[in-house]
């Protein structure tokens, strides 16, 4: 993988003796910019041709280097021949990170020393780009693979340190002396500007990702917080089974409890697995962690569990139920209220967090935790606390609802084609009355406005089930169905409430949609998973970059395809000199050149030199003075 | 001719002199603000909270709530007459002042009631007045002497809703969402100021409208300010303490709620626990007023009337629920808002100089001429 360095040109520093003396950069600040191969090195030498041919390296190495995953090269081979070519050869060496963003290639500390002196020569010499990939001299130690580091704990010095207890041969730390430095977190409207779609998970096309995107990344990289989402949508089952089991108003169904004691083991242990993992993750990866809990969408998912436990206590089989104490319910609700004291707070007051922005559907997750938390406050014989939590749900609700109705021109994240992430909507309602009627003991006028409100926005989603099209699965879907189950259960709390045919038709069709919505997704995901294989892509949305740098990204990535040719590309493909020169004058495209020759180039360039020589120089020339250092080689002199 | 000139360039001299002193003063008007109101507002909340805190109170069990009864009962009746006598003082003072200044330098008042933060602060005479009224020790709500002054105070609360409220949903400049920031929760709070005072008279049907006035427009401010509009301007720093408000508003309409219903029921309930949160959110948040905190300023007093409200709704929380815990809650917000003033009278004391030299962001710069001009 290739890129290129611009300010390398600008820098001179004496030819170092020695190939080892090389200082490379690629890890010098742990960033994400990274790439598997890290500490490749792009040589590309500029020769006169006074020696001939004069390679530098040998026939095998040069073949062996276009293949730079299994390139081992060893440094010291090169420099003879280098010292030999001291006095006749102009060397230009980039020698840069592996970087496809190329966000930091100011980092690149490498050398180039350019004898002036010859490019007076170019008309009779004729000049041959060879590029030769170094990787460093790291053979004898077993590669960690850095890609990955700005996204782990403490940059992989954690993993370090395992890897340390656990015995293997460590290499040699040359960051050791750099100290941390966090990759910063990307403030809220590069999430915005990079990222698009209802859940802001699609790159936008002139964006980036700071992880290589054809690769597969680890797996607990892989693991979104949303996950969580299913454990929300298999509780929320659990539930309506229960309710459909112990209400009187459908007990002509006859449902047997033994479903719902299976629905809530599966959801106890899919809960356990699901936070087993994600805890795995933050320990490993805390700086994807963190950069999830800055991702306007993703940020409320962080309440889902907890609002599973919830579920999972509400939906507790009844011998269990009243073993349940109200320590678990102030535990559970405990860092609830802290996430819910930073998030409201910075819709109140947080710089740019403003809720006229960042308001989506997701958001409703933040308030319907306070709803469920008072619905089993309120069932567990809780006064005060239920209220408390009600209230200030009731008030951000509020809020909330007017600002998504609104649609305001600000808001950027509403999408403009309907998405699950609507069913959200019916969430807060439907909780919200069946915690009212728990908290008052009746349902009583409060509740039922609820209810009515929730039902009307159902209503309104169902009729427009065409427009659910065109989407691609994801995780997160299950947390959308619990919404639809809380309507379903809301209704049979109705039909207690006022029994007749209607209302319990009302019940047992709302409860056959929601059991058939999670059947049927609970099949898409055994077929993501095991047949499809894609049940954890690649997470894009917290991997976007710091700064937007277009121009450069669009090399980059023109770049990488370049680079994934140049296994096949060898000699086929000729980019002359003459052609990048003729093409337009734009700083893009003048780079493209100078980077495609540099991709490609190597025995076919020889000829094209020989006899397109002055092109060559000329164009040269106009790559040196574009990059600006046109003073500074005549300074050399 | 020399002893003209010389009699010229003295009377010219005394002249200047006389002008200096005018426009010493002159300046000191137009630095005077109705934002000082902020401290008789603070002043009758606590003479409000300390007339409530030492009412006997419904018995209960705690065991908490003995020796703070106890307490309580300790203090003399003349210290409650003292500080009210000293927040009347202070208001009166106030008030003479920012007469003078109407008088005076009447086109500083126009710029102030145009302003979006000043126009709020024009409530707030009011609301103290009515304050000192419902807390005063010799006068019962009962008497007409009570109902002519309520009045009094509450006719110009009404006149100043019709202006403002008017000019948020029908004006051209002034609109909801540009001109909305955290002091125009001083409006709701003074409609339902009046109306615990109409209730606690017997007039329920005003005290009804005047809440109904207050909530509504609170809803709407409410929802406007969580939004944070894209056109509404920040509040510059000096001015953050007005957070505070954010509290103040649900808690005065609990009590406002608490006293229509005559008992502290379950609405009242739900917005006192709103309040606290709100509460709780702002104090996690101490970097919000730390810019603030650098120099003292007038801005400072919005401190101590929110925690005052706070306290006093926390006190009919306590009273209505009679445990442990509530109680406790009671006496650490009493206890907060007593010290906040105290601290903030003791620094006023210490740096009178500050609070007149450094002039109020919201007011536009005027040079001493056209101040003097007025």
């Amino acid at each position: 993988m290739l890129a290129m360095c611009s300010t390398s040109w600008g820098m001179r520093v004496l030819l170092p003796e020695r190939m080892e003396n090389r200082v490379h950069i690629s890890s010098k600040r742990v960033l994400p910019e990274e790439l598997p191969r890290d500490a490749e090195h792009i040589v590309t030498e500029l020769e006169t041709a006074a020696e001939g041919d004069a390679i530098i390296g040998n026939d095998s190495e040069s073949s062996s280097v276009l293949d730079p995953v299994s390139a081992v090269k060893k440094p010291a081979a090169l420099s003879p021949t280098l010292e030999d070519q001291r006095n006749q050869s102009c060397s230009l060496f980039f020698s840069l990170p592996a970087s496809p963003s190329g966000l930091h290639l100011e980092q690149v500390k490498k050398v180039i020393m350019f004898s002036d002196n010859k490019v007076e020569q170019s008309e009779s010499t004729s000049r041959s780009l060879r590029i030769i990939t170094t990787t460093t001299a790291r053979s004898e130690y077993c590669q960690r693979d850095k890609t990955y580091d700005s996204f782990k704990t403490w940059s992989g010095r954690l993993e370090k340190q395992i890897s340390n207890l656990r015995g293997k041969p460590q290499e040699p730390d040359l960051e050791a002396n750099n100290g941390y430095e966090a990759a910063a977190i990307p403030a809220v409207e590069r999430y915005f500007d990079a990222l698009e779609g209802p859940e802001l998970d699609t790159l936008k096309e002139s964006e980036v990702s700071v992880l290589p995107e054809d690769k597969k990344w680890p797996f607990l990289l892989r693991f979104p917080i949303s996950s969580f989402g299913m454990c929300l949508g298999i509780s929320s089952q659990a539930i309506l089974w229960k309710t459909l089991a112990t209400s009187p108003s459908t007990s002509f169904l006859r449902v047997s409890p033994s479903i719902n004691l299976l629905l809530w083991c599966i959801s106890l242990a899919l809960m356990a697995t699901i936070s087993f993992i994600y805890s795995f993750k933050i320990v490993f990866y805390f700086e994807a962690v963190r950069r999830e809990y800055c991702h306007p969408v993703r940020v409320n998912f962080f309440f889902a569990p907890w609002i599973a436990c919830l579920f999972l206590a509400l939906g507790a089989p009844p011998p269990v139920a009243v073993k349940l104490r109200a320590t678990l319910w102030y535990a559970l609700m405990a860092p609830i209220f802290c996430l819910e004291l930073k998030i409201y707070g910075q819709w109140m007051s947080g710089g740019q967090r403003r809720l006229s922005k960042v308001a989506n559907p997701s958001n409703h997750l933040s308030i319907v935790g306070n709803f469920v938390g008072a619905l089993l406050g309120a069932s567990m014989g809780l006064k005060e606390g239920p209220l408390f939590f009600f209230a200030i749900g009731l008030a951000h609700y509020i809020v909330l609802f007017v600002t998504l109705y609104q649609r305001l021109p600000t808001s950027e994240t509403l999408p403009k084609e309907l998405h699950p992430v609507f069913f959200l909507f019916v969430a807060a309602p439907s909780v919200a009355c069946m915690a009212w009627a728990k908290i008052r003991g009746e349902f009583d006028l409060g509740s039922k406005i609820g209810y009515f409100i929730a039902l009307f926005l159902y209503l309104s989603l169902a009729v427009r089930i065409n427009f659910f099209r065109g989407f691609r699965f994801s995780l997160a879907w299950w947390a959308y169905t619990f919404p639809m189950t809380g309507a379903s259960v809301a209704a049979i709390r109705y039909s207690m409430e006022v029994t007749n045919v209607l209302t319990q038709a009302l019940s047992v069709g709302l409860s056959a949609i929601s059991t058939f919505t999670v059947t049927a997704l609970l099949v898409t995901t055994i077929l993501h998973a095991f047949v499809l294989h894609d049940l954890f892509p690649n997470d894009i949305s917290i991997a976007i970059t710091q700064k937007k740098k277009p121009k450069l990204n669009k090399i980059l990535a023109h770049l990488r395809s370049f680079g994934s040719d140049i296994k096949d590309a060898d000699n086929s493909k000729e980019v002359t000199p003459d052609e990048a020169a003729s093409d337009d004058v734009d700083d893009n495209v003048r780079w493209r050149g100078a980077a495609e020759a540099a991709a490609l180039g190597v025995a076919s360039l020889p000829r094209a030199a020989a006899t397109q020589g002055a092109a060559t120089a000329s164009w040269w020339q106009q790559c040196v003075d574009d990059a600006g250092i046109g003073e500074e080689v005549g300074k050399m002199t | 001719m020399d002893q003209i000139r010389l009699q010229i360039l003295t009377t010219a001299t005394v002249a200047t002199a006389s002008e200096n002193v005018l426009l010493s003063k002159f300046s000191m008007l137009t630095r005077f603000h109705a934002g000082f109101f902020r401290i008789s507002l603070s002043l009758c909340g606590q003479v409000l909270l300390w007339k409530t805190l030492s009412e006997p109170r419904a018995a209960a069990a705690a065991v908490v709530d003995e020796p703070a009864n106890a307490l309580l009962r300790r203090l003399p009746p003349a210290a409650s007459v003292l500080v009210w006598s000293l927040a009347f003082v202070t208001l009166v003072v106030l008030c003479l002042l920012y007469a003078a200044r109407c008088l005076f330098c009447f086109r500083s008042v126009r710029a102030e009631i145009r302003h979006r933060v000043g126009m709020n602060y024009l409530f707030a005479p009011w609301i103290s007045w009515l304050l000192l009224l419902q807390s005063a020790p010799f006068l019962q709500p009962d008497t007409s002497c009570y109902r002519l002054l309520f009045m009094l105070f509450s006719l110009p609360i009404l006149a100043l809703d019709v202006k403002i409220y008017g000019h948020w949903f029908t004006g051209r400049k002034q609109f909801l969402a540009i001109a909305a920031n955290p002091t125009s929760q001083i409006t709701v709070i003074g409609n339902l100021v009046g109306a615990r005072a109409a209730a606690q008279m017997g007039w329920r049907e005003s005290a009804l409208c005047m809440f109904a006035i207050g909530i509504s427009h609170y809803l709407v401010l409410f929802v406007t300010l969580y939004q944070r509009l894209q056109g509404s301007d920040s509040l510059p720093a000096t001015l953050r303490p007005v957070f505070f408000l954010f509290f103040a508003a649900p808690s005065m309409a609990s009590l406002a709620w608490g006293s229509i219903c005559s008992s502290f029921d379950v609405s009242c309930k739900m917005l006192f626990f709103l309040s606290l949160f709100l509460f709780a959110s702002l104090i996690s948040r101490p970097a919000l007023f730390r810019k603030s905190m650098r120099r003292f300023s007038v801005a400072w007093w919005a401190y101590s009337f929110p925690l005052t409200v706070l306290a006093l709704a926390a006190a009919e929380y306590a009273q209505e629920v009679k445990e442990e815990s509530a109680d406790l809650l009671m006496l650490v917000l009493a206890a907060l808002s007593v010290l906040v003033t105290l601290a903030l009278m003791v620094f006023t004391a210490i740096r009178t100089g500050d609070l007149l030299t450094h002039d109020d962001p919201f007011i536009p710069e005027k040079s001493p001429a056209r101040a003097a001009a007025c």
